[in-house]
């Protein structure tokens, strides 16, 4: 994963790292996971991720819970910064985490990826603020209707136009259209789609 | 919480005409036909089908401000307005589903123009279902 000094989706943070970080803590605090976890997740060693936890703690921001030897963090919901905090993170960087469980919701949905300007900016590649997020879902959906509500909630949630496109697993794996090519030929963020019982987070 | 009918016109959204009975039931006779054509082709072409039942629930909507001397300002946002009025006028006459689920349809409507857009059989027959339980409110109100 290409680093950053500042994530360039809202550079107020002091590292991507940093940032991501946050956003997994409070954008997700139900899917609790240790330090070395987390690491692993973000694409960032457990030495830096293991500071960048320790400097959250001492300000305030994050709690951190002891599971045996393990460590796993969770937001601080009495920091006076808290709420505001949940706000950027979600604008900034809630694509990443919130269209998953979403479109866990839409039966026939296998994989998807967040294409076009916001994933291309999440992947360090410099432009403007992205003003919509494109959703591509690989599957057979049995509903349109379905994957234009989970758009709608999203949108609603995330403060950003969502759009999402189809496209069978067969023509995403032969690659023969353009306009698929032109998907795979630019940056894709896999999208986390919870299973089973984590459905529906 | 929706606007009231009252809200949409002092929001110029909405502006009043003069009533206009018979193209009012033009226009529902229309969105009955809307329908039959969308179960008749659903299975062969569902993005037809979807765009005929679509524009079914609109006309029962414009076919209800017709006939109460009203019409949505022209313009971007027209289709978005009607939905407004939609839920507006017959808010909690037992359609409130079918209202609720306009803007999906509307937005779906617009995206299947694009790559991609998904509309499949189903979304036809749920698009009919919410088209006719608001075109029977709009008849009863307008017989």
């Amino acid at each position: 994963m290409p680093r950053t000094s500042a994530p360039l989706l809202l550079p107020l943070f002091r590292s991507d790292g940093q940032a991501r970080l946050l956003a997994r803590v409070y954008l997700e605090p139900d899917r609790l996971a240790t330090l070395a976890e987390l690491a692993r997740e973000l694409g960032i060693d457990d030495g830096g991720l293991t500071r960048e936890a320790d400097r959250l703690e001492r300000a305030g921001l994050v709690r951190s819970d002891r599971v045996g030897r393990n460590r796993t963090l969770r937001p601080n919901e009495d920091s006076p910064y808290y709420r505001e905090l949940y706000g950027l993170l979600l604008k900034a960087f809630g694509p990443a985490t919130l269209v998953g469980p979403e479109l866990a919701l839409v039966d026939g949905v296998e994989r998807a990826y967040v294409y076009g300007s916001w994933a291309a900016r999440y992947m360090g590649e410099a432009g403007e603020d992205p003003a919509d997020v494109d959703v591509v879902v690989i599957g057979n959906p049995s509903s349109g209707m379905a994957l234009t509500r989970a758009a709608g909630a999203l949108s609603a949630r995330l403060g950003r136009e969502v759009n999402i496109t189809a496209i069978a697993p067969d023509e995403w794996e032969a690659a023969t259209s353009g306009f698929v090519r032109e998907l795979r030929s630019n940056p894709l963020v896999a999208v986390d789609i919870p299973t089973g019982e984590d459905g529906g987070g | 919480m929706a606007d009231s009918v009252d809200q949409l016109i002092a929001a110029g959204a909405i502006v009043r005409v003069h009533g206009d009975a018979k193209a009012a039931r033009g226009d529902t006779v229309a969105a009955r036909g809307h329908l039959k054509s969308a179960a008749a082709v659903a299975e062969s072409d569902p993005v037809g089908a979807f765009s005929l039942a679509y524009d079914a629930i609109r006309k029962a909507l414009v076919a209800h401000m017709r006939a109460h001397g009203l019409r949505v300002r022209s313009g971007v946002g027209a289709h978005y307005q009607t939905g407004r009025y939609g839920l507006a006028a017959l808010g909690g006459r037992g359609v409130d589903d079918a209202l609720g689920q306009f803007d999906t349809l509307r937005t779906l409507r617009n995206r299947s123009e694009y790559r991609g857009a998904l509309v499949k059989e189903a979304d036809v027959h749920e698009a009919i279902s919410y088209a006719e339980a608001v075109l029977n409110v709009v008849e009863a109100d307008l017989s």
